[in-house]
């Protein structure tokens, strides 16, 4: 029996594909962006700014100022973002709960 | 992210069927607008035309309503006597609106504006899926 030579190239892509790009290991030392809690704020900050965005879209909007197009779509980008920062916040704190509940 | 680029993308295309809207909202309400001076021009009706832009910041190609264009077909004319705006022969000259084509153009808009709205209905779902990921 022999193997289609597509088959094999398709093979060869999907093996490279599962090797990363970079070989380069990752160590404690060379994350890019720092530590967890660096990254944590980072992400935070960038969320409050893009809350605050939706909230003077909003208000730009009942004044009577604002485009409606742009009101949902800052409000829609804030929703996600605080949903997202919600979702992971929940994960620390569990992960956070089940150090302090081992059994030492 | 890609998701919030997928939606200014939406929006763009929500804005540039506003402005449409309201070139052919101008060109229904004008459509027996008569000259203001005798024996002059009427309204004319108005083209929308809309262009690709790319957006580098964004590394989008997002659409935005370029200028108004003229529409160069001939004026409608009535048989008026009577009228304060009739020529030598008794003619008024009237808009080049055609209410059927402005409605078809509507449509057009509408339709146009609610395939958009339906790319950032499914845009947020896909990502809301994506962060209730988290939540389990």
């Amino acid at each position: 029996m022999t193997i289609p030579a597509a088959a094999a190239a398709a093979y060869r892509a999907a093996a490279q594909m599962a090797t990363p790009a970079t070989s380069a290991a990752i160590t404690p030392a060379n994350i890019p962006g720092g530590n967890f809690s660096d990254f944590l704020s980072g992400a935070i900050k960038d969320s409050i700014s893009t809350i605050r965005q939706g909230e003077s879209a909003a208000t730009q909007q009942v004044q009577g100022k604002g485009n409606l197009v742009d009101v949902v779509q800052s409000v829609n980008a804030a929703e996600i973002t605080l949903d997202t920062v919600v979702a992971v916040r929940d994960k620390v704190v569990a992960a956070y709960q089940s150090i302090l509940n081992m059994a030492i | 992210m890609d998701f919030s680029k997928s939606m200014a993308v939406a929006a763009s295309g929500m804005r540039a069927q506003t402005e449409r809207m309201k070139i052919i909202a101008e060109n229904i309400a004008n459509a027996n607008s008569t000259s203001p001076t005798k024996g002059g021009d009427p309204y004319r009706r108005k083209i929308a035309t809309l262009a690709p832009t790319f957006d580098s910041e964004l590394g989008a190609t997002l659409v935005n309503s370029g200028k108004a264009l003229p529409d160069k077909s001939e004026f409608r004319t009535q048989y008026d006597p009577g009228n304060p705006n009739a020529d030598g022969q008794g003619y008024v000259k009237l808009p080049n609106v055609d209410s059927l084509v402005e409605i078809m153009d509507m449509r057009e808009a509408q339709r146009s504006y609610e395939a958009d709205l339906t790319v950032m209905d499914s845009t947020k779902q896909m990502l809301a899926k994506t962060v209730d990921l988290l939540n389990k």
